[in-house]
């Protein structure tokens, strides 16, 4: 009798055991899928005075991610203040998807890069830290950034995020399609008309060679064309939209005659189909940000880069974008020392130039604008002119997705399909309007 | 006291009480897992909360009045219905006639079970990305060989009228060896002996197909709709991969919506989960319906 009890006991024990096991296991599997970030955190050694170690997240998962990768790698091994950078990388979708959670559970990482679009929305909600004291830290000389670049950081008068790249789009045409066209293949369109003219020359049904397209999910190009000929999305304060005006009516007649009628482009088409279409040679012209010089490149297409196309030469306007250091809320007060020393090495003189020359952006800061082998690069060189007029639209407007994926991109892809645009636009100056109530 | 716990063990000692004991990690689970997170979708529905967890309040009925009006999740649930009836009848079709074409045992058929049953162990994501590059209307190489043949090649996945469909055919393609290996094996359960005794009737492979086989294997197949079918109506990964629920959210299925509402800007997390808990009860009506018509033809062929 006993013996058995005691079997009954023990064989229940081994039951529940097994059982709490392998229900402890299935659990961790799903934390490890899920919490990227997590792993890295349960690693920080903070002894007094011995190394520091931050976790760093950011979206740069294509080849100029090897660069920042390599640049943290130096960090890591030069300097002088024992910090130890350990670097986490997913698309900017999972980015986005995953550090306001990992925010609001106190499991962000210690300092991240983040697209200056999205800035607003973490700000609004108190998920960052200032960083308005970096300029005292030893080292920084603020004159040495450009305004714009620092205006794309700083909302309601405070820093917030301290620039890492800036961006704006760029024309970059195939000289031989132009050649192939009848055109001078070292003369791209200047002004959007002369654009608007060149496309359907350029297009060829046969050949599957298209003159210029609108992308349907990245409106930068819409923006830059509207805000040229003087038309806007909102009112300065985003409080009414602007969007239905006999300026913005022109311009989106325009496209619509180029691509609806003259067939200068498919109708619907993404952002990245038109970079492939770009690097297949099978595309005149695209306006896109810096980093297509590189698959162009890699795939010999004889290509061109240039300002992007103006209304006149007096009135010049570019887009900029960029990425910028963030601090979360939640990081240490002792870490964000250590975190400006990195971000003052990114932000030096050789760092910047290697990745201006490397990455082939352009630089913001005005000593590396002003050496000699950032000059000399054919490619860089064009690209800085334009930082110094263009503008972050929209930099305090948190709702920028919202507007950009349910009100524009369904109103160009309706535009591109033949719809009436004097109703689109009233159509969409109402939905602008219920957004921003 | 002891004849307390004597009373108790005696009575969990009794077969019909022990039973619920060793199912009970199993109720844990699922009340932990699938229970809880749906009981809490459905409160949290009646809150306004981003993803940051700042300026939550009550919402009461608002998310759900609003979903009524909105035109755009009708429309993802117009989309889904129109994806799954499109999907499921044509897959559950493609599996049923693969698998009885290939049901006999020779090296070939093996070889071909096998073969048709790697789409289904690779990720949607990777198999969407590799197909939009092949049908892409500009530079995918199947557009190239039309080009080449003098036809103008139809733009597939940015088309309003075609991107459906084909993300139906990809899907089609792509989950067909499931249903196939589960008839197969159904199939194969069916007695030779009601063949062999059609065959002396002089019955041909048609009818025995229809008179024989269906109908021996329509639990299996009623399994098969039902699964795909609940399967279909969260379809997500590869729709958003391909179309990305365009051209002018003609491709945007209801999951889809929900993830637009509550993880990408800005965050509306209550609305998300009205929707999810509204869409839970319309899957859940629509099965319960299907799942009884299935059983009354059963009832009916046995």
């Amino acid at each position: 009798m006993r013996n058995n009890r005691i079997k009954k006991v023990l064989v229940g024990m081994a039951a529940a055991g097994l059982m709490i096991t392998a229900m402890a296991c299935g659990n961790s599997n799903l934390n490890n899928n899920n919490n990227v970030g997590n792993n890295s955190n349960n690693n920080a050694v903070n002894i007094e005075g011995e190394i520091t170690t931050l976790t760093f997240w950011n979206g740069f998962t294509a080849a100029d991610g090897e660069i920042l990768k390599d640049i943290v790698d130096q960090f890591n091994k030069t300097n002088d203040k024992n910090i130890v950078i350990e670097m986490d990388v997913m698309p900017w979708a999972n980015f986005n998807e995953m550090l306001p959670p990992a925010i609001t559970s106190g499991t962000a990482p210690d300092f991240a890069l983040m697209m200056s679009t999205d800035l607003a929305q973490y700000v609004e909600n108190g998920a960052l830290k200032a960083m308005d004291d970096f300029w005292d830290y030893e080292g920084v000389d603020k004159t040495d950034f450009v305004e714009t670049s620092l205006k794309m950081g700083s909302l309601n008068d405070v820093q917030y995020s301290i620039p890492q790249q800036v961006q704006s789009f760029y024309l970059y045409w195939n000289k031989d399609l132009f050649e192939a066209a009848g055109l001078d293949p070292d003369i791209p369109p200047i002004t959007w008309d002369e654009l608007a003219a060149m496309a359907p020359k350029v297009e060829d049904r046969e050949n599957n060679v298209a003159g210029f397209v609108l992308p349907n999910n990245n409106h930068n190009i819409l923006y830059s064309w509207m805000r040229a000929y003087g038309g806007d999305l909102m009112n300065r304060d985003f409080t009414e939209s602007v969007i239905n005006s006999k300026e913005n009516i022109a311009v989106l007649t325009t496209i619509q005659n180029l691509i609806v009628n003259e067939l200068s482009g498919p109708k619907i088409i993404s952002g990245p189909e038109m970079n492939n279409m770009m690097n297949a040679g099978q595309l005149g012209m695209a306006i896109q940000g810096p980093f297509l010089a590189a698959g162009l490149e890699t795939n010999e297409i004889n290509f061109g880069v240039t300002t992007i196309p103006q209304m006149n030469m007096t009135e010049k306007s570019a887009i900029l974008e960029g990425v910028g250091f963030v601090i979360p809320s939640g990081t240490e007060e002792s870490k964000v020392d250590a975190i400006y020393e990195f971000v003052s090495y990114w932000n030096s003189r050789e760092i910047g130039k290697r990745w201006s020359v490397e990455a082939g952006f352009p630089p913001y800061l005005k000593s590396v604008a002003a050496d000699s082998d950032v000059i000399n690069n054919p490619v860089v060189s064009e690209l800085i002119e334009q930082i110094n007029f263009a503008e972050p639209i929209m930099p305090v407007f948190s709702k920028r997705r919202a507007l950009d994926s349910d009100i524009i991109t369904p109103m160009v892809e309706q535009m591109l399909q033949g719809s009436s645009v004097p109703e689109l636009l009233k159509t969409a100056d109402e939905q602008i309007n219920s957004l921003l109530k | 006291m002891s004849d307390k716990i004597k009373a108790i063990v005696r009575f969990w000692n009794k077969p019909q009480h022990a039973a619920y004991l060793f199912i009970l990690p199993a109720i844990l689970v699922l009340s932990i897992f699938t229970v809880i997170p749906l009981i809490g979708t459905f409160i949290i529905g009646f809150f306004n909360i981003n993803i940051f967890f700042t300026n939550t309040s009550f919402a009461g009925v608002a998310n759900f009045m609003r979903l009524i009006q909105d035109s755009r999740a009708i429309n993802a649930l117009g989309n889904t219905l129109y994806f799954t009836l499109l999907q499921t009848p044509v897959q559950v079709g493609v599996g049923l006639v693969v698998s009885v074409l290939i049901s006999k045992s020779t090296i070939f058929n093996k070889f071909c079970r096998a073969v048709f049953f790697i789409p289904v162990v690779c990720s949607l994501t990777a198999i969407g990305i590799i197909w939009s590059v092949l049908l892409d209307g500009n530079i995918g190489i199947i557009s190239y060989y039309l080009l080449r043949l003098g036809v103008q090649s139809p733009t597939f996945f940015r088309d309003p009228a075609l991107a459906m469909p084909t993300v139906a055919v990809m899907t089609v393609w792509a989950n067909f060896g499931v249903t196939m290996t589960i008839l197969l094996a159904a199939i194969q359960g069916v007695s030779l002996s009601l063949y062999e005794a059609a065959e002396m009737d002089g019955a041909s492979k048609m009818r025995q197909f229809f008179h024989i086989t269906i109908p021996q294997i329509f639990p299996a197949l009623g399994y098969c709709l039902l699964t795909n079918f609940i399967g279909s109506m969260q379809v997500f990964d590869q729709v958003y991969v391909t179309t990305g629920g365009g051209p002018n959210f003609k491709t945007e299925t209801i999951v889809q919506y929900i993830y637009s509402r509550g993880f990408t800007s800005p965050f509306e997390l209550g609305y998300a989960s009205a929707i999810s808990a509204v869409f839970f009860a319309i899957i859940a009506f629509l099965s319960l319906l299907l799942n009884v018509y299935m059983s009354r033809k059963e009832a009916g062929l046995s």
